[in-house]
């Protein structure tokens, strides 16, 4: 499914984010008395481009330290990039005026991954779902009862639950929570961050049928955010992979998951257990994944590639497009 | 030393816990055995009592947690009734435990040498040389470049997976014959992942240990173990070889578990799952546990299903297994 | 390991209330406890007598057309001129100890429990602020507040007493000087750890205003370590208190806290009539010392909190 109109629903230009550990008081003396003390930077996203389209379900996936976290939490607003420009409906968010702000970050949710800390632990359930429609007028106070009636059991809570405290719940229900919090401001757009990764698979199952049900009945578009690629495939309609900052492969999922082409996505797909493969013999992609704080020159992936070449050492590679939506950032094409 | 036949037989187990929300039957009546070079997968969700069965095993569980009833044999001795000192003597000597946190097995103030050493030191009488190399020796096996600078850092100088992999050595050291691993890669990328996997594999066919390794990762266990348990509020419902739990379940739960799982599933398809949540255990429905969730249930399962064996050598503890298939999808 | 010695040592217990307000659950956890419900029931005891203290007692001290001085120095138990018992004796002026005691603890109460509170608003107001704003606001307050903590609060309470002279309001405002710090320290800590956790990221992205993040949500979930430590300071306070009126700089003579009944009455220990400064310093002990014992108990209950 892609519903291509027009403009894209969100588009990141050249986004990037560093995290920088400040030097404190002793250290900047330190520093002034010649010795070297740098400061620590990691650079958590590198130049990162990315389109979604309304209604469209993208997947990020890729392993700790790619940065797709720190990309959700861009998009939702959470955090400030360093460089480069977030389009909503083709508005610069930073042009927007205060009110103009609030109102799209409304638009903008966020569930995330944990379902123990993602909660308030004081405020009851009520509360927590019912608070941000009441604060920013979409609801009267005096509906809310009737509003949560209607909400929590779609998302397979009971309205009794209402006057519960987060402690009283299990982890897939903490999630069902979190959701409907989301859900309660009609968003646009939803971030999820390893929504389902803290839960067991009985429950993934629930809560990802769940949030297809509800894409396919309010039509919100989302960044789906997750370690586990069966679970990328299953819901999204577009993937893409990270490394270390970069988007290194972009495609629709069907065309990715039958024909990966950068290095990487490939060792990523040889790795994951499948259920038939019995007594594998275990081979694992070789070298450690780099520090952030010292990525490699050139192509970040290049020490542990199996198809390394000369340039890949030296120069970044660009990002080549290979088909129609097809994305890859690697010196082999 | 290479091991070719220990065994580890656990026999009735029951670990209860006196809560002040009332009585949990963490393990309720659990029964298997490790053999040298095998690995058992113990396949359970959260709530399952899979991780109380290992510190069970290990006589890591304290108050209000009670060993109730069951023995654990190892060489011709019930380990569930040796004293303290005993317990000390046989724990990371004959039988070790790696965590899913590798920090529950490192102390985060003391450096990685000096841990090893005192691991070897409490078991064996060597000196502080010997130690050293075979703790460098250790790091090099679980595949730890440059062992002997690593061998002076702190945990918090390793990434997750290396962490992973001393805590590993620091299990292997004294060869046990028997490991215990309890969720190790849960929290672990997928890479990383295959890398413990590999050692510990390689570990395994090398020294002859016999493995435990508790997981909700079903993928896992189809890829590196022998045989599986599966486990629900308490009970193994079934058990068996690896390729006939996996390929011709018997037991709902595990039915629905594999179906439920992403890749066997049609793209942009309802998974199918597993209708309702476990039970608490603390207040669990008479008869069988799952019987509130399974699309099997009748008036007979009003009543503890015994353990069956329809199938050779694959257990099952339920009144309507399916017995009539030939796999799943 | 323990291997249970038999299996009916489980009784199948009640399903307790674990649904519900976390109040209920950590009341009934705290009342486990028989030292510390003794002392809460002693505690809230000593309170309500300080508070009733006008009608339970035989006669206002301070008023003087009540005393006579022909009644002085009487010991324990001794009747005086009008056959009015006294129980804990009367000091030189010929004041009932037992009515001295029952004023001066609602003094010394009210002072500890006002101070002890307002020093807990302006801590933790500041530490909350210090904590959400963060940058070169929180490096200035932490350092005021490491300069502050490391003089004794005494020696702060003198110095200012000394500037300010005497008078209740004077004492109070010393004491918030002197406690302020302890709260904006704590409060800047755990808020510095709430603040990081996902709700209040999800409470960003909801768009709410900062001034509902910081009291909606990140103040209640700083209260616990906040609760111990008022009362824990109520209890300093009161001592502190006492020290400061012992030392004859604290309140004026015509309104004396447990601590100036004390001073008082310190000559006359060496001629053997103890009970002038004896039994306000017991009433002082049990005062400061069940508080005490409550906020342990309190602190232990609170600590270890079932998240899960």
């Amino acid at each position: 499914m892609n519903g291509k109109v027009d403009k894209p629903m969100i588009e990141l230009c050249n986004i990037s984010k560093r995290f920088i550990k400040k030097l404190d008081i002793v250290a900047k003396m330190v520093s002034k008395l010649g010795f070297s003390i740098s400061e620590e930077v990691v650079h958590a996203l590198d130049n990162i481009n990315l389109k979604v389209y309304k209604g469209e379900v993208v997947g990020i996936a890729g392993e700790s330290g790619c940065g797709k976290s720190t990309l959700g939490r861009i998009v939702a607003g959470v955090l400030e990039p360093s460089e480069g420009k977030i389009f909503y409906n083709g508005h610069d968010l930073k042009s927007l005026d205060q009110n103009e702000s609030k109102r799209v970050a409304i638009q903008i949710q966020m569930i995330f991954q944990d379902p123990f800390s993602s909660l308030n632990p004081r405020m009851k359930v009520r509360e927590i779902i019912g608070e941000a429609p009441i604060v920013h007028g979409i609801i009267k106070s005096t509906e809310l009862d009737q509003y949560l009636n209607n909400l929590m059991p779609i998302c397979g809570l009971k309205p009794s639950y209402k006057n519960r405290y987060p402690h009283q719940f299990s982890g897939g229900q903490r999630q069902r929570i979190a959701i409907a919090r989301s859900l309660a401001v009609n968003p646009e757009f939803i971030v999820c961050d390893e929504v389902v990764s803290a839960l067991d698979v009985s429950i993934q199952a629930q809560i990802l049928n769940m949030f297809m049900e509800h894409r396919r009945k309010f039509g919100f578009a989302s960044l789906f955010i997750s370690h586990d690629l069966s679970v990328i495939e299953h819901v999204s309609d577009r993937v893409i992979i990270m490394y270390l900052g970069r988007i290194v492969e972009e495609a629709t999922t069907e065309n990715l998951f039958k024909r990966p082409l950068h290095p990487y996505t490939q060792a990523l797909f040889d790795e994951i257990p499948s259920f038939k493969k019995r007594h594998i013999n275990f081979s694992p992609i070789k070298g450690e994944v780099p520090s952030p704080f010292l990525p490699p020159s050139g192509c970040h992936f290049h020490p542990r590639c199996s198809k390394k070449m000369e340039i890949c050492r030296k120069e970044e590679p660009k990002t080549i497009i290979v088909d129609t939506d097809r994305l890859v950032k690697c010196h082999l094409f | 030393m290479i091991f070719t036949d220990k065994e580890l037989v656990v026999d009735g187990l029951k670990t209860y816990f006196d809560t002040r929300a009332g009585l949990v039957k963490a393990v309720d009546e659990v029964s298997f055995k490790l053999s040298s070079g095998k690995i058992l997968g113990l396949v359970g969700e959260s709530g399952s009592g899979k991780s109380v069965t290992g510190l069970s095993v290990m006589g890591l569980v304290d108050p209000p947690g009670f060993v109730v009833d069951g023995k654990i044999i190892y060489q011709n001795e019930d380990i569930l009734s040796l004293t303290d000192k005993e317990l000390r003597r046989f724990r990371g000597a004959h039988i070790a435990m790696i965590f899913q946190d590798a920090m529950m097995s490192l102390n985060p103030v003391l450096r990685i040498d000096t841990q090893m050493v005192e691991t070897l030191k409490a078991h064996q009488n060597i000196s502080h040389r010997a130690a050293l190399s075979q703790a460098a020796e250790a790091l090099t096996q679980v595949g730890i470049p440059d062992p002997q600078r690593r061998l002076k850092s702190y945990p918090h100088q390793f990434s997750g997976g290396m962490r992973q992999r001393v805590a590993i050595a620091i299990a292997m050291l004294n060869d046990p014959a028997f490991i215990i691993a309890d969720e190790p890669t849960t929290a672990i990328d997928v890479t990383i992942q295959t890398q413990i996997l590999y050692e510990i594999q390689k570990l395994c066919s090398q020294k002859g240990t016999g493995l435990l390794w508790i997981t909700h990762d079903l993928t896992v266990v189809a890829g590196l173990a022998d045989e599986v348990a599966v486990m629900y509020a308490g009970k193994i419902v079934e058990q068996g070889s690896v390729d006939n739990v996996l390929d011709r379940p018997l037991h709902p739960y595990t039915t629905g578990l594999i179906k439920s799982v992403p890749a066997h599933n049609r793209r942009g398809q309802p998974l199918n799952s597993i209708q309702g949540m476990a039970p608490s255990l603390v207040d669990l429905p008479p008869g069988c546990s799952f019987r509130e969730r399974c699309p099997r249930a009748n008036g007979l399962c009003l009543e503890d299903p015994m353990f069956s064996t329809p199938l050779p050598e694959h257990n099952v503890r339920c009144h309507h297994p399916h017995t009539e298939h030939g796999g799943v999808e | 390991m323990r291997r249970a010695k038999t299996v009916t040592k489980f009784k199948i217990k009640p399903q307790s209330n674990i649904d519900g307000h976390p109040f209920r659950l950590l009341t009934s956890n705290f009342l486990e406890s028989k030292t510390a419900t003794i002392a809460t029931v002693i505690m809230f005891g000593i309170l309500l007598i300080a508070f009733f203290a006008p009608l339970i007692s035989s006669q206002n001290p301070y008023d003087l057309a009540q005393i006579t001085i022909l009644d002085g120095t009487l010991a324990p138990g001794l009747k005086g001129h009008q056959g009015t018992t006294y129980w804990l004796g009367t000091d030189d002026q010929g004041r009932d100890m037992l009515s001295a005691i029952l004023y001066g603890l609602r003094i010394s109460l009210a002072i500890g429990l006002s101070s002890g509170f307002l020093a807990l608003i302006f801590g933790t107001a500041i530490g909350l602020l210090a904590a959400y704003y963060g940058g070169k606001l929180d490096v200035l307050v932490m350092r005021i507040v490491d300069l502050q903590l490391s003089f004794p609060a005494l020696l702060i309470a003198l110095v200012l007493l000394a500037i300010l002279g005497r008078g209740i309001d004077k004492v109070i405002f010393a004491l918030v000087i002197s406690q302020w710090a302890y709260f904006a320290r704590t409060v800047r800590g755990t808020a510095l750890v709430e603040k990081k956790k996902e709700y209040i990221e999800a409470a960003n992205c909801l768009a709410l205003s900062t001034k509902r993040i910081m009291f909606r949500h990140l103040l209640p979930n700083c209260m616990p370590p906040l609760i111990v430590i008022g009362a824990v300071n109520v209890a300093n306070a009161i001592a502190l208190e006492a020290t400061l009126s012992f030392l004859g700089v604290g309140l004026p003579i015509t309104e004396p806290s447990l601590g100036l009944l004390i001073s008082n009455g310190y000559e006359y220990m060496l001629s053997g009539q103890y009970w002038i400064s004896v039994f306000p310093g017991i009433a002082l002990l049990v005062t400061v010392a069940s508080i005490n014992i409550f906020t342990e108990r309190l602190r232990e209950v609170l600590n270890p909190r079932l998240e899960k």
